[in-house]
């Protein structure tokens, strides 16, 4: 078997994605109904309960990456990376109880850098602004790139033609519906994507057995299964802390841990870090079974879909398709709303139009997000294919804002220059050891080296925060009330 | 990852594909069989410290074992590469620096985690 040949026909993929297409703009018109006021559009009306406030996470964390690069992982380091990927479940434990904090200190709060600009200042503000930007831009780039590659990969769909589907479809969704659309679709799609692993992955059991990929693995490639490979030990505690950056920046966490009732967000991320955790393992057994199965994998990144499509055939391919489109559109529809809450609030509101009230707010929003699905087409559009590597490149940046976020939060003590220190210092030299030792080790040493210092800075600080001040976001006065959904302007 | 090019004149009735050999071994002593079919690359990984070799020729593909030895085309020129891992030494020591870290971020969130329900703030 051969990855080379297409598992699907170019007219059956363009009659899944036109269905697709429909049912999820048309449920984003259905849920996006109440999206008029701005906390409606930006944060759902903060009224999500448990079941869409987990399946949301879950299937905002199951990102393109979940059914590439775990199995890419697995059959590039072995046991230890299949199970390094799915160490990324603990950022979403952890997240439990800072949703919490977060919901409790700022009721009225919209994003993760408002919260860094009260709490630390205007610098602070927007150093961890661009990375956070940085961060949220190439990750939606990848994964617009992601699935023009997969659609291509898949049926033969052009990938110009597929990315731009998928990127118009979710822009759409999104204008229409807010945040409204982006969780009642999650929801649909994380149900679509955990019934189709658990397809895929069994009927790919009844194929193989263990016992034959075991000795496949160790005959022909020993190190997968070895305790000892040298890059995937490393990798361990990065992957690790790239995902607990990640979740504990990203504004894509932070809106969720707004828009959810009170007393909601720490079971609904606890409740999906469970249903999470198995899922890379999951997506990681396609790559280590591709040796046993006899299939040439080309291109490690599409080792995933491709393994499933050739050992399912017929509907399983079909199953593949739909897993797939949800995996990318979860992602892409939750990282434009986070990422226009970003741009509307802290740099249009912030900076830009420092009077604009709630009804003005709004109807930027949508420009933005057209903005933003604009410039993430443009950069997509060339089909550079390094984008992965620049979204490595961003474990540094965000392993140096654990620290600063989580003093911040917990300690009256933690001063701004500790944080503007950490952040600095942690992203430069997480930077050089991703370029001198691997991509395996900038989160790690970033991690470090903002640790070193943010806790240098503590030590020293005579600082006591006082934090009723993370209350006076700067639409809290004009913001509706949460019970009803409704607002007024100022 | 190895890649190969057909012969120009592989216009051959028969169907024509590459048989990937891999050893450590220049001489090929013990070598096994990489990949096997159609397609001109082949992503390895998974490969201990040292020298690694390869060649490729050309094969029929789904020769009938009844119809004697399978058609085959001369060995490739070999291609090598050289495996080197980081040492073991540097990677046991960034793993004890994240498990460190890994460390004191659950202790810390746990003990604010507990003080807060205690409603004793920070």
């Amino acid at each position: 078997m051969d990855e080379g040949a297409r598992l699907l026909s170019a007219t059956t993929g363009w009659w899944l994605l036109g269905l697709l297409s429909l049912l999820w703009i048309g449920l984003g018109v259905f849920w996006g109904r109440k999206a008029r006021s701005l906390d409606g559009f930006m944060l759902a009306g903060r009224n999500v309960g448990l079941a869409l406030g987990s399946a949301t996470a879950v299937a905002t964390w199951i990102t393109s990456n979940t059914t590439m690069l775990a199995p890419e992982l697995a059959l590039k380091y072995g046991v230890w990376g299949m199970l390094a990927y799915s160490t990324a479940s603990l950022g979403l434990f952890l997240f439990a109880p800072m949703a919490r904090r977060i919901r409790a200190l700022m009721p009225k709060g919209y994003t993760s850098a408002e919260f860094m600009r009260l709490r630390y200042g205007g610098t602070v503000w927007a150093v961890f602004l661009a990375i956070s930007l940085f961060y949220a831009l190439t990750w939606l780039v990848s994964m617009a790139m992601a699935g023009g590659k997969l659609l291509e990969a898949l049926s033969g769909i052009e990938y110009r033609f597929g990315m731009s589907l998928i990127l118009a479809v979710c822009v759409t969704y999104t204008l229409i519906g807010g945040l409204y659309a982006v969780i009642g679709t999650d929801f649909v799609q994380s149900w679509l994507i955990l019934v189709g692993l658990v397809l895929v992955a069994g009927a790919i059991l009844l194929r193989v057995d263990v016992g034959t990929i075991h000795t496949e693995l160790a005959e022909r490639r020993p190190l997968l299964l070895a305790v000892l490979l040298p890059a995937a030990i490393m990798m361990f505690f990065n992957s690790m802390l790239f995902g607990l950056g990640e979740i504990f920046h990203s504004n894509v966490w932070w809106s969720r841990a707004f828009a959810m009732r009170e007393g909601v967000g720490a079971p609904a991320y606890a409740l999906a870090g469970l249903i999470w955790l198995p899922v890379p393992i999951v997506a990681g057994f396609l790559g280590l079974a591709a040796p046993a199965l006899g299939i040439n994998v080309l291109s490690p990144d599409t080792a995933g879909p491709v393994v499933a499509g050739t050992v399912l055939a017929g509907v399983g391919t079909v199953l593949v398709f739909v897993l797939v489109f949800c995996s990318l559109a979860s992602s892409i529809d939750s990282l434009l709303a986070a990422t226009s809450d970003l741009v509307t609030n802290d740099v249009v509101g912030g900076v830009l139009v420092r009077d604009a009230g709630e009804r003005r707010l709004r109807r930027m929003g949508t420009w933005v997000i057209v903005g933003l699905g604009l410039v993430t087409w443009l950069l997509c559009l060339p089909n550079l294919g390094t984008l992965a590597e620049v979204l490595f490149l961003a474990g540094p940046l965000v392993g140096s804002a654990i620290w600063p976020i989580l003093l911040g939060l917990y300690t009256r003590r933690m001063p701004a220059w500790g944080a503007l220190s950490g952040l600095i210092s942690g992203s430069a030299l997480g930077l050089v050891a991703y370029h001198v030792i691997g991509f395996y080790t900038g989160a790690l040493v970033g991690t470090a080296v903002s640790f070193a210092v943010c806790l240098i800075a503590y030590a020293v600080s005579k600082e006591r925060f006082d934090f009723e001040r993370l209350a006076a976001t700067r639409l809290a006065d004009s913001s509706p009330n949460p019970s009803t959904g409704t607002g007024h302007s100022r | 990852m190895p890649e190969w090019q057909p012969p120009e004149d592989s216009e051959q009735p028969i169907v024509w594909g590459f048989e990937l050999q891999e050893s450590s071994d220049p001489q090929f002593e013990h070598a096994l069989e990489r990949y096997r079919g159609p397609q001109r690359a082949c992503f390895v990984s998974g490969l201990p410290d040292g020298t690694w070799f390869w060649r490729v020729r050309l094969v029929a593909l789904d020769w009938p074992a009844e119809a004697g030895e399978t058609p085959h085309g001369p060995w490739s020129e070999v291609r090598s590469l050289e495996v080197r891992h980081h040492p073991l030494a540097l990677a046991w020591g960034l793993f004890a620096l994240g498990a460190v870290l890994v460390a004191a971020i659950l202790v810390f969130l746990g003990l604010a985690d507990r003080r807060e329900r205690r409603g004793e703030g920070a």
